[in-house]
């Protein structure tokens, strides 16, 4: 059975991860006062690039061609252990918050020796940063997630959700300060402003975007598809903190799960309109301001640890 | 029938571990009666060192008689064996790498030097860890350190000759620490075992004692490469041939490790401060040792560093043990296990991957003539199989899941985030710095191993050095690759082995690693879930994906690219050296000179040196002032027969009246 829900976890993202795409889009062409394409243009543009003739750089070695399989399946770990729809039924050892980070950081990796298996100044410049990036906030999750679970009483994501459903916003003062710093991280874990502009290949802007630039065709699909369902699994967990209803805990039942899954849909869409909404309001910084970014997240995250351990 | 086998096995243990220690003194007569033979001699401490690896294994299970009859004068305990495996199994993988590797430097080295001072090393750190007395321990300890010399400057070139010296200064600073440590706890007798020094500390006062525990901090710490004794493990480590990398930073740092926690273990109390020195030093080694090794250039320079901020963490898990140890027992005891698993994991793996990487970068400079990261790339398309390995051994030593070395790590985090969750607010407070540091040196240690290997394999190679390299023998990739293995298999037999010896319950294989209701890994589950998930992914690629593929030149804009566009290893590194500049001590020098005859031409030489903190506000000033001492001592040394007299006399009658 858990291995029947583990499934309904990971295949509810996987299906719905490029229409958060195409919300997010759409609800930012509307604020610019556009009309934007169909919010369901990203499941086109994968199918596209799969039929596609794929060209890679003959300075690439045998490392670019296994990146895109990489970083998907460290995706698609994550959708195992950051559970969306049904909880508490993972075992605890596969949702364990450090292995999570561990996860997060083994694509992140990958995709940086992708960018740096080219050949080409776009795709180290991205490679660099994104791994300073990395580097930089990983004390930030460490010290969110381990005040999330000891708010919860669980070290595993899966009981800090049941946590969540069972006493929604209990320690408020000190849930929210995490919540914050959590927001500031999904943001820059998934390149989006003001860390990383999503919509240009300019080398100005550019993280995510430029470590993938020499990639096309289906590992271009593998690979736009793994950033949306991270971006997808990131974004339903916040909002599954903040929202906690919904979520099917057990014993589960059919109409529980339906219930559980259009709410989680709605909550996708929730959370794609919020950063449409913050990616229309904010500007992106200099990269070389990252420094105060993520020092202002990890303020967020000490703010929330010292609030849990003196309350 | 029965008592046979008991016997038999218990002889068979016995001999195995007399083998594994004659080994290297065997070693040593092979050099000295031929010395030019590197196979013989290398092949006599291989096999050995395989000999004492079983025989310590067997230990573990059957009464050995050998350590029981030569009790006072060794001590072999659990962490002892643990050490001894340890010795034995770096001995073994790096004295088989060097059978290949020693000769390609015939030209540079003799082979009968290196090999000498080997055999010596070995000894000493074998003495080391089976001493039982404190004249034994710090005579095998002086054998190691000076060994360890020999092998620093074994080439002659003026830089490891300077590293050398360097290291030679530090090591006996360490070692006069040592001294002063002992006499402090125990000045009765230089002869005292180790049971004599628990006695005689137990009657020490407070006051002795804390000087005796911060001088014994200093004198392992100064040999482990902890901050701010640290100075000399980044010049000597890449000095020394890359097989003998391996073994300093491998297996003589552990050596130091295992040190200072026998000599803690004689302490009758530590109490939470003095813990907390060590979590603080521990803590400040993790952090510039990932911060310089994210900055570095010099492959084996940076891996020299990522030595420091590995023994900083090991470190700072000791501190932390000490810490937990004055915590009400019954909320610390499972945190105190879990802390322990870290320390022996992460010192099996460290040994894995450091060594590992040592002699990958030893080959790699071997085959391409430099060490500078900035002249390398490309490497992967020509050694794809040995680029496989270097890249397992880089996410080893990156501790990703689901390598061993993220399982070592995932304890002692999990720990430190169960006792911020459990404990009073002081010991919270504490562990939550340490929590918070920790994971930012593992973040600036995930850059430096993946800048090492990506900047080195892949992409274009940026120099003619790197383009042309020839094919790789077997007999050299051998060893790194089977450090790679071992770094995988460490998740699946060391994690179970000592979890099962550091936690109640026995048998953990296939089950949790829990140090808590809900704080628990699965190191089988998780490779099962990325088996399963990897499989998947391929079975949806063949399915779906087309096949059609073109070669074609990197996207360049138009203009053509050369490999010179490509990030450096310093460019890579541009970012952090920016965020980090308080911490580092960056100097950038820009000539620029005027050409003859065209004024508005100007060849520029920019030379950008990263240095460190330490060495300029406070290696720098000791150094300035212990000379200007020097030069107001060297006032009365005129040279003059009269004057020294003089001194002579005057010293004896101040001498006499004193003592009166």
């Amino acid at each position: 059975m858990t291995l029947l829900f583990a499934c309904i976890n990971t295949i509810v993202i996987v299906a719905i991860a490029p229409l958060t795409i195409g919300i997010i889009r759409k609800g930012k062409a509307y604020l610019q006062n556009r009309r934007g394409a169909s919010i369901f243009l990203p499941y086109l543009q994968i199918a596209s690039l799969m039929r596609k003739e794929m060209t890679i750089t003959e300075h690439s070695s045998w490392v670019f061609r296994s990146v895109p399989f990489v970083v998907l399946a460290s995706a698609l770990f994550i959708t195992i252990a950051i559970p969306a729809v049904v909880i508490g039924v993972m075992p605890s050892a596969l949702t364990n918050i450090f292995v999570v980070v561990g996860a997060l950081a083994f694509g992140a990796v990958f995709l940086v020796m992708g960018g740096m298996d080219t050949a080409s100044t776009f795709g180290n410049m991205g490679s660099s940063r994104e791994m300073t990036l990395s580097a930089l906030v990983e004390p930030v999750i460490v010290i969110t997630l381990s005040t999330l679970a000891l708010l919860a009483g669980s070290w595993g994501v899966d009981g800090i959700l049941t946590n969540a459903v069972l006493n929604p916003w209990a320690d408020g003062g000190a849930f929210a300060l995490t919540l914050c710093a959590l927001l500031l991280i999904t943001l820059l874990e998934n390149a989006r402003y003001p860390v990383d502009n999503p919509a240009t290949h300019l080398e100005l802007t550019m993280v995510h975007e430029a470590m993938i630039l020499e990639y096309s065709g289906p590992y271009l699909a593998l690979l736009e598809y793994a950033a949306a369902i991270k971006l997808t699994v990131m974004a339903v967990f916040v909002a599954n903190l903040a929202l906690p209803y919904g979520l099917v805990v057990a014993p589960v039942s059919l109409v529980g799960i339906l219930v559980g899954i259009s709410l989680f849909c709605g909550k996708v869409g929730l959370a794609a309109l919020v950063i449409a909404l913050v990616e229309t309001l904010v500007v992106k910084m200099r990269f070389y301001r990252m420094q105060e970014y993520v020092l202002l997240s990890l303020a967020f995250a000490l703010a929330g640890l010292s609030v849990a351990l003196l309350t | 029938m029965r008592e046979f086998v008991d016997i038999s096995m218990g002889l068979l243990t016995e001999l195995l571990v007399i083998t594994g220690c004659a080994a290297p003194c065997v070693a040593g007569f092979v050099v000295l009666l031929a010395p030019h033979r590197n196979t013989v001699m290398q092949s006599v401490l291989v096999l050995g060192s395989l000999a004492g690896f079983c025989g310590t294994i067997l230990s573990f299970f059957i009464e050995n008689p050998i350590f029981a009859l030569l009790a006072p004068y060794t001590m072999v305990d659990a962490v002892s064996l643990f050490f001894l495996l340890l010795v034995f199994a770096g001995t073994g993988i790096t004295s088989f790498f060097a059978i290949a590797y020693v000769p390609l430097y015939k030209y540079a080295f003799p082979a009968s030097r290196v090999n000498g001072a080997t055999a010596f090393f070995v000894t000493g750190m074998l003495g080391v860890v089976v001493a039982g007395s404190v004249p034994l321990f710090l005579f095998f300890w002086e054998v190691m350190s000076i060994a360890a010399y020999f092998l620093v400057v074994s080439d002659r070139s003026a830089e490891s000759i300077k590293a050398g010296l360097i290291y030679f200064v530090m090591t006996h600073l360490g070692l006069v620490s040592l001294l002063g440590g002992f006499a402090l706890i125990a000045p009765d007798s230089i002869f005292a075992t180790w049971q004599d020094v628990v006695i005689a500390a137990g009657g020490a006062s407070y006051w002795s004692l804390a000087f005796a525990f911060a001088l014994f901090c200093i004198g392992f710490g100064s040999k482990a490469g902890i901050v701010p004794f640290h100075a000399w493990l980044p010049y000597a480590h890449p000095q020394a041939p890359s097989h003998s990398s391996a073994l300093l930073s491998g297996v003589m740092l552990p050596v130091a490790v295992f040190g200072f926690i026998r000599i803690s273990s004689l302490f009758p109390f530590i109490p939470f401060e003095w813990a907390c020195m060590v979590i603080a030093a521990g803590l400040l080694s993790a952090f510039f040792g990932s911060l310089h090794a994210a900055v570095e250039k010099d492959m084996k320079r940076l891996l020299a560093y990522s030595s420091i901020e590995h023994m900083g963490l090991i470190f700072t898990g000791i501190g932390v043990l000490l810490v937990l140890k004055t915590a009400p027992h019954e909320i610390a005891g499972p945190l105190i296990e879990g802390v322990s698993l870290f320390i022996a994991l992460h010192l099996v793996n460290h040994m894995f991957f450091k060594a590992g990487l040592f002699m990958s970068a030893g080959i790699v400079a071997a085959k391409t003539h430099t060490r500078n990261l900035d002249e390398l790339g490309g490497l992967a398309k020509r050694w794809p199989l040995f680029s496989g390995g270097v890249l397992l051994l880089s996410l080893s030593a990156a501790a990703l899941p689901p390598l061993g070395t993220f399982f070592g790590e995932w304890a002692l985090m999990q720990s430190l985030a169960l006792g911020i969750a459990q404990l009073p607010l002081l010991f919270a407070g504490v562990l939550s710095i340490v929590l918070m540091v920790v994971a930012l040196a593992a973040g600036l240690a995930l850059l430096a191993s993946i800048k090492l290997f990506s900047v080195a394999f892949l992409g274009r190679a940026r120099t003619e050095k790197a383009a042309h390299v020839e094919s790789l023998p077997w007999s050299l990739m051998l060893a790194p690759l089977f450090c790679a293995v071992g770094g995988v298999l460490t998740a699946f037999i060391a994690v179970p082995f000592f979890a099962a010896h550091t936690m109640r319950g026995a048998n953990i294989v296939f089950s949790d690693i829990s140090l808590a209701p809900t704080a628990s890994v699965n190191v089988w589950a998780t490779a099962a879930t990325v088996l399963v998930l990897a499989g998947l992914i391929l079975l949806v690629r063949r399915l779906f994906g087309a096949e059609k593929v073109r070669i074609t030149a990197t996207w360049d804009c138009g203009a053509p690219l050369t490999p010179r566009m490509q990030y450096t290893a310093t460019g890579f590194a541009g970012p952090v050296r920016f965020f980090f500049r308080p911490f580092l001590f960056l100097k950038k020098t820009l000539t620029v000179t005027p050409l003859a005859g065209h004024s508005w031409i100007a060849s520029r030489v920019l030379i950008s040196e990263v240095g460190s903190v330490w060495e300029r506000w406070v290696y720098q000033p000791v150094a300035d002032s212990v000379l200007s001492v020097a030069s107001y001592a060297a006032r009365i040394q005129s040279g003059i027969v009269q004057v020294y007299i003089l001194i002579i006399f005057v010293t004896l009658v101040a001498t006499l009246t004193l003592a009166i």
